[in-house]
């Protein structure tokens, strides 16, 4: 019917309706109602549109669209240089996460010496440069010269001898100190804070003695310090550089390099932290309240990254090796070093950028060659093969341990879902004094 | 520029007439017909000339409502029911009057309550329906053109189109409306 009433039936099916309809007056009332229905329809008048309607597509067509519209923003010198700076903000972010995640050994870079232009890397296993042509090169730890701290403890400057005797004593020593600066609840799990106050005498310790500088295995950020330091110490000349404010005052810069500006600022931060800003005669020996060394910055590290030290710096074991070639035990040990960074690599993917550093670590291994202390962190596993190792090399004893085991599966996160079983890998550090074997004596004429 | 203003102004009356339907709102319809002549002019070096060119227009034109609808999740239902609420004319509000069925449809006609009714049941058809609808019964296209638009068969458009007017005047009917039949 519908089609009946547009008049687009062919002439058979019309036929065949007409004659339908005539016969059926339901169908005709049918027809009839569709029929005004329809009629209905087509009276309906158009709606006018809006009068405008023309001129606001023309302003709509003028407008340009949204991915021409951005396109332009972004082409925009203004919206240049915001998107740039919140790509810097967002990479230093990134960078300072990271730098606390790493730890304090991973961060820190070597302080370029004086004299030598930042950022140029002094040649691998060379003599470190000179402040000046009265500073004495740093000599083997046979007959390193006796250098003195301001305010050091004297036990401190004591020379640590070939003698194991001697490095067994240092440790004792060491770890009464830091049994004496923990707090009484020591026996407790620490805060996380807390716990690296037993860890914090430790730095000064080594640091001041005559000879030895300490450089720890990742230790970039710690190199960092040892470096200024060595650089009054070892490097420079034996009169005391002068603190950072005088040097301020007088404008003649500082003889500890660029990173000495910074330490002011970190020391701040640091006296802002309460397990680490030791009050007077607290007994930290590179406390600023108490006698701190002249012409000694004492940076210090990151909150963050003391924290990350104090977890994976678990057990220090000190050990002394007696070898007729010492060359080789550093070799040794350096490859280990190596072997264990490489391995860090393989489970933290971050870790590769460590090989961009990997000159500064060799001047930091090239530093504790010359000192006669090497410091490497290690798995107890690896910890023990390596002095297995090393006794091939030589005559190895052993100084005080300190246990603090702790979780540093942060450190090792692939090794901590292999051994599901323990959760934990203690991280061994291992502060071996390197020493040679002095030929037997002649028996006196 | 100028040749484009003229096609608005040539199609601006169906084209907004379609929206209208089909969306049941003026504003609506308004930004609908924008968007329609919007697209016709991004789009117009695509048309090849294998159909009239009204016929192109109202393909875009029947998409671009369609996605309108989707868009809104307008359902003519409600709008129609809307429909019977007080309303704003020139002449300012008025309520609907309640048809009288012993009135023939002569009258009703001319008091505008067969169109009224008739706006109201065609915004209550289901879209699909109510286009083919639109198309046939207010635009006046031919069953191909409204094949080519839609793009279906000339048989989809006339099941459509009878099912649509079926229900139209069954709707009338019952509202007493469409009662000339039976007198």
């Amino acid at each position: 019917m519908s089609e009946h009433v547009d008049g687009r039936l062919d002439p058979e099916h019309e036929r065949l309706l007409s004659e339908h309809l005539a016969a059926c007056p339901d169908c005709r009332r049918e027809l009839e109602a569709l029929q005004a229905t329809v009629a209905g329809l087509r009276e309906i008048p158009p709606v006018e549109p809006p009068a405008d309607l023309a001129r606001s597509v023309r302003a709509r067509l003028e407008r340009p669209s949204l991915p021409v519209l951005a396109w332009q923003v972004l082409s925009l010198p203004q919206t240049r240089v915001a998107v740039a700076a919140g790509i810097a903000l967002v990479i230093g972010f990134l960078s300072l996460r990271e730098m606390a995640q790493r730890g304090p050994e991973d961060c820190a870079r070597p302080v370029p010496g004086p004299g030598r232009a930042p950022g140029k890397p002094a040649p691998a296993a060379l003599p470190m440069p000179h402040t000046g042509d009265e500073a004495p090169a740093p000599q083997p730890l046979e007959s390193a010269p006796e250098l003195k701290r301001v305010g050091e403890p004297a036990r401190e400057t004591a020379p640590v001898g070939g003698s194991v005797d001697a490095v067994r004593e240092a440790g004792r020593r060491r770890a009464a100190d830091a049994a004496a600066t923990r707090p009484a609840k020591a026996g407790k799990r620490l805060p996380e804070a807390d716990r690296h106050v037993g860890t914090v005498p430790q730095q000064p310790k080594t640091e001041g003695r005559p000879g030895n500088a300490v450089i720890k295995g990742r230790g970039r950020r710690s190199f960092g310090r040892g470096s200024a330091e060595a650089n009054g110490r070892v490097w420079g000349s034996k009169a005391p550089a002068p603190r950072p404010e005088e040097a301020r005052k007088s404008g003649t810069g500082l003889s500890v390099g660029p990173a000495t500006p910074v330490a002011p600022l970190r020391d701040a931060h640091a006296r802002s932290l309460t397990p680490f800003a030791a009050p007077a005669g607290a007994g930290a020996p590179d406390s600023e309240a108490g006698a701190a060394p002249q012409g000694m910055t004492t940076p210090r590290p990151f909150p963050a990254m003391r924290a990350r030290a104090g977890a994976d710096r678990a057990v220090v074991r000190e050990i002394a090796v007696v070898s007729a070639d010492p060359a080789a035990v550093r070799a040794r040990i350096l490859a280990w070093q190596r072997r264990d960074k490489t391995a860090r690599a393989a489970e933290e993917p971050k870790l590769k950028k460590e090989t961009a550093l990997g000159a500064a670590v060799t001047r930091a291994e090239t530093v504790a060659e010359r000192a006669g202390v090497v410091e490497i962190d290690l798995p107890s596993g690896d910890a023990d093969r390596l002095v297995a190792e090393l006794r091939e090399l030589g005559t190895v004893s052993f100084g005080v341990e300190e246990q603090a085991l702790r979780d540093s599966a942060a450190r090792y996160p692939a090794r901590k879902k292999q051994d599901a079983a323990a959760q934990q890998v203690r991280v061994v550090t291992l502060r071996i004094t390197i020493r040679k074997a002095r030929p037997p004596s002649r028996p006196a004429d | 520029m100028l040749a484009f203003e003229d096609i608005v102004h040539a199609f601006e009356v169906p084209v907004f007439n379609l929206a209208y339907r089909m969306v049941n709102n003026r504003d609506d319809a308004a930004d609908v017909s924008q968007e329609i002549f919007v697209k016709l002019f991004r789009a117009i070096r695509q048309f090849r000339g294998e159909s009239k060119f009204s016929t192109w227009l109202f393909s875009l034109a029947a998409n671009t409502c369609r996605s309108r609808l989707r868009r809104l999740r307008r359902i003519s239902f409600f709008e129609a029911r809307h429909i019977d609420e007080e309303r704003e004319t020139d002449s300012g509000s008025r309520t609907r009057e309640l048809p009288d069925p012993s009135d023939g449809p002569v009258r009703m006609m001319e008091r505008g309550e067969m169109r009224h009714e008739i706006e109201r049941a065609v915004a209550a058809l289901q879209p699909d329906w109510r286009m083919v609808v639109v198309l046939r019964d207010l635009q006046g296209l031919r069953y191909e053109e409204i094949a080519g638009i839609l793009n279906c068969s000339v048989g989809t458009v006339k099941s459509r189109l009878s099912r649509a007017r079926s229900k139209l005047k069954e709707r009338l009917i019952r509202k007493g409306l469409s009662c000339s039949a039976g007198k």
